[in-house]
């Protein structure tokens, strides 16, 4: 990849970022409307995890991952440390896919 | 790419779209669609880091999917900032290390879903994602973004999935919250 496309993404990539870090400060919206911003990365990040787990590229798809994720949420729910999480699905999802 | 653009999925994307043999620029416009959702952790992040703008335009190039689940998942603003900071300093000198390693050794490293790696990123947002979804609605909100983002996967372009359902979850709680608090007064 030519250097002046990285560059050109790269400024694009941070135009995003740094939109969304400087367009706010800290106290500049009323509370109700603070509160949904403050929810608004979690349920994105839920929505990524699915459609990391559950797609490959356009098409969506059901494989090891699914049962990964599976136990990232088991073990988030009674508490586990986050390593010990992550490295539960990933050896959950590797396991799967070398029985199957 | 890993100390210019630092946002791994527009990385692995464009870099996917030309070994398919696409042009650089859909590889750009690929790359910024992934980038785009960082704009909405961004406002989350400028709300929690201190005023000072210089340290706050360094914190915008460092704001990616992983420094922003770790950031929004600790309950004092505090802590959240040294999350953001501890993660967004180790991420960005890991990765890079990281895409050093690869690309010399190249042919020799073992396939990352033998691992399990592909499960971890998702198993990562998901363990930091949900314990913030304390209430009903916010559990619903979450259900129905997930639901939204699948069913645009095939029509769509990587990327506006999960921006779209941003918008459209963040939109709706934004006008329920506003008559609510209408009806308040």
């Amino acid at each position: 990849m030519s250097w002046s496309a990285i560059l050109i993404l790269g400024a694009g990539a941070y135009v995003f970022k740094a939109t969304g870090v400087l367009a706010l400060s800290k106290r500049s919206l009323p509370g109700s409307i603070d509160e949904t911003l403050t929810l608004l990365p979690a349920i994105l990040l839920v929505s990524l995890s699915v459609v990391q787990t559950f797609s490959d590229g356009s098409q969506l798809a059901l494989d090891a991952r699914a049962p990964g994720l599976a136990i990232a949420v088991l073990l988030v729910s009674i508490r586990m440390p986050l390593p010990l999480v992550i490295i539960g699905a990933a050896l959950g999802t590797a396991v799967i896919r070398i029985l199957f | 790419m890993s100390l210019i653009v630092f946002t791994g999925a527009s990385q692995f994307a464009a870099v996917g779209v030309l070994t398919a043999g696409g042009s650089a620029a859909a590889a750009i416009a690929t790359g910024l669609l992934l980038a785009s959702r960082n704009l909405v952790y961004g406002i989350s992040i400028g709300k929690l880091l201190n005023s000072a703008w210089l340290p706050r335009t360094v914190a915008a190039h460092l704001v990616v999917d992983e420094t922003t689940a770790m950031a929004i998942s600790q309950r004092e603003p505090s802590h959240g900032r040294a999350a953001f900071w501890i993660t967004a300093v180790s991420e960005f000198t890991l990765w890079n290390l990281g895409t050093l390693a690869g690309a010399l050794s190249g042919e020799a490293l073992a396939d990352p879903k033998s691992l399990g790696l592909d499960a971890a990123f998702p198993a990562t947002f998901i363990a930091l994602a949900l314990p913030q979804l304390r209430a009903i609605t916010s559990w619903t909100l979450a259900i129905l973004s997930g639901t939204v983002a699948l069913l645009l996967v095939t029509v769509t372009p990587p990327g506006i999935p999960v921006l779209a359902t941003a918008l459209i979850v963040g939109g709706v709680s934004m006008s329920r919250s506003l008559s609510f608090d209408r009806i308040n007064r």
